[in-house]
């Protein structure tokens, strides 16, 4: 039953920080990660005074629970007494499917422990194995819930000694990977013991669990277990009441998962790149509650009452409503509207959160997963835990729409949600088709987020075979072309030229932006990129895809007029290239002269688009064109025996082996791999190895497609898009 | 053979008896229905003077870019009229088919027609001496049109007035009102001198269904017209001449005439 508490008694708990947990659970597919976080809360929920005398309270939380809670919430607490001191336990969600990306990487970033739950029929699966790799790549130090113990005793009817055979055989293999992947100072330390109280053993669905410790404690004995299953279904209360499943894992999570002061001091080095020696780094290392407020969001929430909600931990400082933050990766000021604790799945108003803690914030709805909020002093000296791609590389799109049309509305609010709390996601509407486009990092990634429609929304979509989205550039400088508009009185003499790596990465990286002060962007340019001076003062517009234009002109009559004109032909121009009308990444284009018609009638759009885009096109077309596609970085661990395997599907695939390490009996492969060439790589990988690779994939660059294949993929992506098979020509856009 | 542009003037009963002559002489006829309205004309009356020559009506795209090449090369074989409202090159619409043309020796004639460019002089008794740049006002979408004002500024400064021509984007449906641009206008004046001075608002001016009224700027609005093309004189100080034409026929109210000394005297 959940427990009626008053907030300030909870809050009185929180700043107290020995009294505070911050814990993670994970487990492969249907090893039960949602039976065990509802039966934690169904038993260690905290619900506010106030909540709780509404009267359908209860019967809501019981709904709510129906439908799978944790996945609906961004954070559970839960209260537990410990010889008779009061806990809060907060219980943050963590993505159901486990990868390599910067969502799971996040969500471990706001933990100190993981309770990590196998499957007593079917032991140590690819996503245990994966999680607690990069649970201890995070410093999250894990304790183990050995689950469906029931299924030993009723299906496999094992005897006591075959059970205890098979718990041993699971923590083994758990200590195995945890002295493979742990940092070498926990290897040992971090080894689970299950004389000591680190694993526990039980039925999630059932809801009963002990611990060795306990069972000495209480005098449970095995046998004793398998005669109460014996009896069937109504010993099952007589079971929860010998050994209470919520008491088993708490006790646990209370006695070895180190409370976030503790927690800090150790991960903190690991998780955070800045000067430890400075004032932020002083004051994170001692999750210290009068330092500068340091908060990572790990969640953004679309609620239909409240708008977006963040949700986080707060390492350093307190948080406060009414408070200025400055948000790094967004770049911007916001004000803290209001700050809430969890209570249970439900937020409650608090007048203030103190590091250490997990809180829910309203206000900053610039912030997506990811950002780190910083006191507004500081914004000059933070690093951020996490730098975010301030322009996002979506490379796989799908055309989707719902099964059944009248969804339309709830799949368009779902993709909104969607969007949100997974950035890296970008939802589109094809203006020609009016079809709803959904673009991720890869195959794997749009999996995903329909399973996620589906399991979350119970929406069925019906999607398009996934296209590859690739960019169009060029390798040299074009000469000067001039781009006449259709009324030839409007004259724009261009030329483009391909931009330069360093200028890439620094407009990728967020450095430099079209709005950001233009003399600081010169000074950027000129002394990282190594720009001519005047080129760098002189910059119109710098594109989504990472395209600048340039004006040199001089004196020319009118130009300020049309100025916002020509800089929209450029980007339109930018939207769609001349090769397959793909988006164009990295080219300058510089205007070195113009001829402007004396009345504004004769440059409107209509005159002066084509003939912006007409120069363009032709520059780029005698500029040595070509297509890049998406590179995909592959991280495979698998036997070492299958090395040789692995590596013969990777080259196939126009793959490049980067670096092979051994650890132990396990072969680590880090590859490079077209995204195009990925589509069967997973059923190639897993057939190849036994099912046993794992890997991980993230978006790696762009690269040129080799020479050899261009035309084709050139001619392919036109016929998809209706277009004749052939590119046009530079003749086609001059002279005319 | 020889490319014809034919200015059909501004309204039905503008065509010169030379221009039926050509019109009759056709082997195709291509009219432009973007550029302005002509009071009054249908295609159909084109077709009663020579009913064998092949009729286009064109629109932008036929007639600018791309286009223009297959015009030229159908004018070395036949005689083609192009029928443009108005006068034929004032607007400078087709100026690239002119040259064109005669780059490759074909060749061109003009038969000209009544523009707005004369009527607005003539109908309104401002002199034509006294008009300096002519100027688009263009709907603000794309761009604001600060040069509208800044050309309105620079003849007011030189005493000059300004022909203020109303944006016509017939191919969207579109055509300014003086109501419209007088508030765009009022929005774009910085300086705030168009609150104050005089200026006329001309509706199909040189039709039978003309419509003039003279007054302060603003005041420009309270009258009814006759609708679209429409356009605007910014006045800039009038001689007693035109002040009596103002008055006289654009009703131009006593009140403003008495004051008028005052208006000018301290513009910028």
């Amino acid at each position: 039953m959940p427990r009626y508490k008053q907030v300030a008694e909870i809050l009185r708990i929180m700043k107290n920080l020995e009294q505070v947990r911050n814990i993670g659970i994970t487990a492969h597919v249907d090893h039960g990660k949602t039976t065990l976080s509802d039966s934690l809360l169904a038993a260690a929920g905290i619900i506010s005074e106030k909540i709780a005398g509404q009267a359908l309270a209860l019967d809501y939380l019981d709904v709510e629970q129906k439908r799978g809670i944790t996945v609906k919430s961004a954070n559970v607490s839960l209260y537990h007494e410990y010889r008779g001191k009061p806990y809060v336990i907060n219980l943050i969600d963590t993505p159901g499917h486990v990868d390599f990306s910067a969502k799971t990487t996040r969500s471990l970033r706001v933990l100190d422990g993981a309770i990590l739950v196998v499957d007593a029929v079917e032991g140590v699966m690819t996503q245990t194995e994966m999680y607690l790799r990069m649970a201890l790549e995070e410093r999250v130090r894990p304790v183990l819930f050995i689950n469906k113990v029931d299924r030993l005793i009723k299906e496999l009817r094992l005897s006591p000694q075959e059970i205890q055979q098979r718990f041993i055989q699971i923590i083994k293999e758990v200590n195995q990977l945890i002295s493979m992947y742990a940092d070498p100072e926990f290897k040992t330390k971090w080894q689970l013991d299950p004389a000591k109280g680190h694993v526990a053993f039980g039925s999630a669905r059932d809801r009963w669990g002990f611990t060795v410790p306990m069972a000495k404690q209480r005098g449970i004995k095995f046998s004793d277990i398998i005669d109460l299953y014996k009896k069937g279904k109504d010993a099952l209360p007589e079971l929860q009441k010998l050994a209470p499943l919520h008491e088993a894992i708490l006790d646990m999570v209370v006695k070895f998962i180190p409370n976030p002061r503790e927690a800090q001091k150790y991960r903190i080095p690991k998780i955070w790149h800045g000067d430890l020696n400075s004032e932020i780094g002083k004051a994170m290392l001692e999750a210290d509650p009068n330092g500068p407020v340091v908060m990572l969001i790990n969640d953004m929430r679309i609620d239909p009452h409240a708008g977006l909600v963040g949700t986080g931990r707060v390492f350093s400082g307190t948080l406060r409503p009414g408070e200025e933050v400055w948000l790094v990766n967004a770049r911007t000021k916001q004000k803290i509207l209001q700050v809430s604790l969890y209570m249970g799945p439900y937020r409650e108003i608090a007048d203030e959160i103190v590091a250490g803690n997990i809180a829910a914030v309203l206000g900053l709805d610039k912030a997506r997963a990811g950002e780190t909020v910083v006191d507004i002093k500081y914004q000059d000296v933070i690093v951020p835990f996490e730098k975010l791609r301030t322009i996002s590389e979506p490379v796989v799109t799908v055309a989707i729409e719902p099964k059944n049309p009248r969804d339309l509305p709830k799949l368009i609010e779902a993709l909104h949600k969607l969007s949100i709390e997974d950035p890296s996601l970008v939802v589109r509407i094809n203006e020609e088709t009016g079809e709803y486009l959904l673009s991720g990092m890869g195959p794997l990634h749009i999996e995903i987020a329909l399973t996620f429609l589906k399991e979350n929304h119970g929406l069925e979509v019906v999607a398009s075979p996934p296209v590859i989205v690739y960019r169009e550039s060029i390798r040299a400088a074009s000469k000067i072309f001039e781009g006449k508009s259709p009324n030839k009185h409007n004259k724009f003499y261009i030329s483009v030229e391909p931009l330069d790596e360093k200028t890439i990465q620094l407009i990728h990286d967020g450095i430099i932006t079209e709005d950001m002060d233009a003399k600081e962007r010169a000074k950027i340019l000129r002394e990282q990129g190594g720009w001519p001076a005047d080129e760098a003062r002189r910059i119109w517009a710098i594109d989504e895809t990472i395209n600048v234009f340039i004006d040199l002109t001089s004196g020319v009559q009118h130009l300020r007029e049309v100025k916002d004109t020509i800089i929209q032909g450029f980007r339109l121009a930018m939207r769609e290239g001349p090769l397959a009308m793909e988006p164009v990444r990295g080219v300058k284009v510089k205007l070195h002269d113009a001829v402007v018609h004396e009345d504004p009638a004769h440059r409107g759009p209509g005159q002066i688009y084509p003939a912006i885009r007409n120069a363009i096109y032709a520059g780029m077309l005698t500029a040595k064109p070509t297509l890049l596609e998406p590179i995909q970085k592959l991280d495979i661990k698998a036997p070492i025996e299958y090395l040789g395997n692995i590596t013969t599907i990777i080259t196939k695939k126009r793959g490049r082996i980067l670096q092979v390490s051994q650890q132990g009996p396990v072969a680590r492969i880090l590859a490079e791999i077209p995204v195009a060439e990925t589509f069967d790589l997973a059923e190639q990988l897993r057939g190849a190895t036994a099912g046993k690779a794992i890997w991980g994939q993230e978006f790696s660059r762009w690269a040129p497609v080799p020479d050899s294949m261009l035309m084709d993929i050139v001619r392919k992506i036109r016929e998809r898009k209706g277009l004749r098979p052939e590119p046009p020509r530079p003749e086609d856009f001059i002279g005319f | 053979m020889t490319l014809y542009f034919v200015g059909l003037g501004l309204s039905s009963g503008h065509l010169t008896l030379e221009a039926r002559d050509v019109i009759d002489e056709a082997d195709k006829i291509i009219i432009d229905t973007y550029t302005s309205i002509v009071h009054g004309f249908t295609p159909e009356q084109i077709t009663i003077l020579n009913p064998r020559a092949e009729l286009v009506l064109a629109r932008r795209k036929d007639l600018e870019g791309r286009s223009i090449k297959g015009i030229i090369e159908e004018a070395k074989r036949k005689n083609i009229v192009i029928l443009v409202p108005g006068d034929p090159f004032i607007a400078t619409t087709h100026d690239a088919i002119r040259i064109e043309a005669l780059e490759q020796g074909v060749t061109v004639k003009t038969i000209h027609g009544i523009s707005i460019y004369s009527v607005a002089a003539s109908a309104t008794g401002l002199q034509i001496y006294r008009f300096g740049k002519t100027v688009t006002l263009v709907y603000p979408e794309a761009f604001k049109p600060y040069s509208t004002i800044e050309t309105i500024y620079e003849n007011l400064t030189r005493n000059l007035h300004t022909l203020v021509l109303l944006d016509l984007k017939l191919e969207e449906n579109k055509a300014m009102r003086i109501a419209e641009a007088v508030d765009v206008l009022l929005e774009l004046d910085e300086k705030g001198i168009l609150s104050k001075i005089i200026a006329v608002g001309l509706s199909r001016a040189g039709t039978a269904q003309q419509v003039i009224h003279a007054d302060i700027f603003p005041g420009l609005k309270k009258y009814d017209y006759a609708g679209p093309p429409e356009s605007i004189i910014i006045v800039a100080k009038p001689h007693p001449m035109e002040l009596g034409a103002l008055k006289l026929i654009g009703g131009l109210p006593d009140t403003v005439i008495n004051k008028i000394d005052y208006i000018y005297s301290k513009l910028f």
